[in-house]
Order: C-alpha cells, then structure tokens, then sequence
C-alpha cells in the first residue's frame, strides 16, 4: 500500500478522532443548557446527526442494490453490505440515544410515538437485512435476494415515516436553537459523518479482500480435486 | 394486452384448480388462523385486558402468520417435479407470472379472511355495524399490499436452500406500515365514530399501488428454475 | 441518576458503538491479511 494512502488514512481517523472528542467536549462545556428540557436536550447534538447518516447509509446501501441488479458486478454487493452493516449501528445509537432522551424528558423508556416507531422499523428493516445476507449461502443467490430485499426496504422507508405519522404523539414539535447551539450542532456533524463515511469505506474493503481470499482458497481446493480424486480411489 | 390477461386467467385459475383438487394449502392455513386468533383471545380477551379495540391487532397477526404460511406452500407447489422450469421456459411474459400468482395468492388469503375474520371479531366482541363496508375495505387493501410483497418475497426464498422462517422474517418489517395505516383507521372509525376519509384511504391504495408495481418490476429479476 | 448523568452515559455509548466497531474492523483486517498470505494472494 503506497505511502500516500497509509498518511492519508492516519490522518483521516486522527480527524475523526480529535473532532469526536472536540465535539464532546463543546457539547458539554460550551453550549447553554435548553429551557424547558434541561441537560438531557444535549443528547440531541449527536442524536440528530447519527439520524441522518444512518438515513445516509440507508441510501448508499440502496443505490449498491440497484447497481448490482443492474451491473451485477460484486463490488455493488460488498458496498451495500457495508452500508447496511454501519446503518444498523448507527441506527442503534439513534435508538439509544432517543429512549435515554424519552426516559428523561418524559419519563417513559417507550412510546409507541412517530419519533421512535419509525426509527425502531428502520432499524428492523435493516437487521433483517444483515439476517437475510447470514441465511444464505451460495455468493449470487445471496447478493441477488439481499439486493431485492433491500430495494423494497429502502422503498418502505418513506412509507414507514408516513405510516407513523398517524401514531399520537406525546413529544413537542421543534425547539428552536440558540446560535452557539445551532454551532455546536453543526460541528457535531463532522465526526459522525467522518466515522460513517470511513467505517462504510473499511468495511467496503475487507469485503472486496475477504471475497477475493475466499474466492482464492476455493480455486485451491477446486484444482486439488482431481488429485483427492484420485488418491481416493486408490 | 387482453392476451396478457387471458394468461394471467389461466394461470390463477390454475393454482385455483390444483388447490381444489389437493386442499393441501386452505385448510392448513385457516386453522392455523383460528388458532392464532384463539390464542391471543384466550391471552388477551378474556380478561378485558384490551377491550374489543384488539381485534384488528390480532387479525393481523393471523392474517401475517396464515398467510406466510399460505405463500411457501404455494410457491412451493412451483417446486415441486420443476413446474417452476416449465413456467420458465414457456413464452410468458415473468410480469404475467407475477399477476397469476399475485391474484391466487389473493383469492386463498381473501378465504382465509372470510373464515378468520368472523371468529376474531366473535371473541374479541367487536362490534362491526357502524361501518362494515369500510371495515372490508380497509382490510382488504392492506391484504392487497401485503400479497403483493409476500408474492415476491416467496418466489425470493423459495429455494429449497435456505432456511425456513425466513418468508416471514423478509415479509414482517416490510408490511407493517400496512398494519400501522389499517389498525389506526380502524381505531378511528370505530372508537371516535369518524367515517372513512377519502384522503386515510388514499394512503392505504398509494401503499398499495408502490407495493404492486416495485413487486411487479422486482419479479423479472428473481425467478430462477 | 440524574439527567446530566444520563447524557453522560448516552455520549459513552455512542463513542463505544463507534469506535469499537472501528477497532473491531481494525482486528477483522488483522486477520484477514493472514489468511491473504497463507493463500497466496498478496505478497
């Protein structure tokens, strides 16, 4: 690997890291605190952006799906599992972050309101997704079925936001942000982008490399067969 | 076009026949129905716990079980002696094919419904003459829809490859905004006393007509001998 | 616990779910350029 791309990916997760903890820290110490809501309205710094790339990563899995039952090339497959894969996680920290927000705000861990339903549905469609990719074994039927289940997926998904839109709901509509909040807010974006944008990237890689190993060992063991062959019969 | 229906008519009309003839599919399912509904009456109605507002909830959750079950079995009538390979190899259009089987799969879940549907709306004292006619609709459009994405789905996994459970496990996530759109309707026309509005059912059909045409579109690429 | 404790412990698990899953891809890569050259593949 050139000496070019090695600098260039230190820097880049030395970046993610220091803005992470530059982010944390002017969370915590620089912002006001919210009216009405108090300390826990912080948890929106990071909540708000991780919704966004987790819709993001949704969309960078669905245009794979797309491309590879259009070029069928594996590249589209291995893009779109990593995609899938870093949209649960940061699903899962949308997750969290809302209930420990709905448990202080209000009290309740659960509310079957917009908000949550919506984001918990994603978060199902996409678990089932990295389920669905776990339950097959051949590599084309595999990328074929999970490319299919993950259009109509990523098709639901405005269909879910609308769906849960008819739930009632308890929580109040926007806050309005003061300017070192709405600052503070954007900063916030710039470590999780970074973090989903490189962990898409790596995980993209060892895909490529793990398909490439696997593909190696089994033209091994395919050139070795007639010689097994053989040695069996005697 | 009316070439492309008279196929459609014929091939419903023969997985209609093959079920006639077997009664392999209609009368498992239609138990396992009741069964469904049994059970979550016992656990839930019994004791007043929900009231008779939980019996759209626990129709769904018969009509979703039922009829995934209703879907494999028909798709893996296809299976069996390569019947699948031969539906390949004959000059029909895969669209047509999806129609077909999207219509039988209806007509036996519609059945289904006639069969469960009553006994649900029995135990849970749901009391249906405010608005029976927008009842059926609502639960209608949302078997459409969900027909539809089970169709495709199953003709999906059908491979004798893969694991079992995995119909439901791909159908489930996708189908709950149907089941969201019809258990909400159906809490307001029947505890508030609204009638259906026309702007709730459009909804309910847009759901439906995204469903039936990305199905319809997704089924060329997936069917394989 | 109070809510500043729970922002705190939100923050914890969002930094965990993200880095740690960037250490565990660190580790997956590890293990994979050892399989890549038993096989053969790179050099």
């Amino acid at each position: 690997m050139s000496m070019l791309r090695t600098t260039f990916r230190s820097a880049y997760w030395a970046i993610a890291g220091l803005s992470f903890g530059a982010t944390v820290y002017a969370v915590f110490n620089c912002t006001p605190d919210e009216a009405t809501m108090g300390t826990i309205q912080k948890i929106f710094y990071f909540h708000l952006p991780l919704a966004i790339c987790t819709f993001l990563s949704c969309t960078v899995a669905f245009v794979g799906n797309i491309a590879y039952l259009w070029q069928r090339r594996t590249k589209w497959d291995d893009l779109s599992a990593a995609a899938a894969n870093v949209a649960v996680l940061l699903c899962t920290g949308v997750l969290i972050t809302g209930m420990i927000w709905g448990r202080c705000a209000w009290g309740q861990w659960w509310t079957w309101s917009p908000r949550l339903t919506f984001s918990f549905l994603l978060w199902l469609l996409y678990v089932v997704y990295l389920m669905v990719r776990t339950s097959v074994t051949s590599p084309q039927r595999r990328a074929i079925v999970s490319a299919v289940y993950g259009i109509v997926a990523f098709l639901d998904v405005p269909l879910v936001y609308l769906s849960a839109s008819l739930l009632p709901d308890i929580h109040p509509g926007h806050v309005q942000l003061a300017p070192a909040m709405q600052l503070t807010l954007a900063f916030c974006f710039i470590p999780v982008t970074m973090l989903a944008a490189g962990l898409i990237a790596v995980r993209f890689n060892l895909n490529r490399r793990e398909r490439l190993v696997s593909d190696a060992q089994q033209s091994e063991y395919a050139a070795a067969l007639p010689f097994a062959a053989v040695g069996g019969a005697v | 076009m009316i070439r492309s229906l008279q196929q459609i008519g014929l091939l419903t009309a023969k997985d209609l026949r093959i079920e006639a003839r077997t009664r392999q599919t209609l009368g498992l399912v239609v138990v396992l129905g009741i069964l469904i509904v049994t059970v979550l009456g016992l656990g839930l109605g019994s004791q007043h716990q929900t009231g008779s507002f939980g019996a759209p909830a626990v129709l769904w959750v018969a009509y979703l079980f039922a009829g995934v079950l209703c879907f494999e079995k028909t798709m893996g009538l296809e299976r069996q002696d390569g019947a699948l390979a031969g539906l390949l190899l004959s000059p029909i259009d895969r669209g047509v094919i999806f129609a077909g089987k999207l219509l039988s799969n209806l007509v036996l879940m519609l059945v289904v419904a006639a069969a469960v549907t009553p006994v649900g709306v029995l135990f849970f004292g749901f009391d249906l003459s405010p608005a029976p006619g927008g009842f059926a609709m609502v639960m209608g459009l949302g078997m459409l829809g969900f027909a539809a994405v089970g169709t495709l789905f199953s003709a999906l996994v059908s491979s004798t490859r893969l694991q079992g459970g995995l119909l439901a496990m791909v159908v489930f996530p996708v189908i709950l905004p149907l089941v969201i759109v019809s258990t909400q309707l159906l809490e307001k026309m029947f505890r508030e006393g609204r009638p259906l509005e026309a702007s709730s059912l459009a909804m309910l059909v847009a759901f439906d007509a995204i469903f039936l045409v990305a199905s319809w579109l997704l089924f060329e690429l997936i069917l394989e001998p | 616990m109070n809510a500043g404790q729970y922002t705190m412990v939100a923050y914890v698990i969002v930094g965990v779910l993200m880095w740690g899953y960037a250490a565990h891809l660190f580790w997956v890569g590890r293990s994979l350029k050892r399989r890549e050259m038993r096989t053969g593949e790179k050099p």
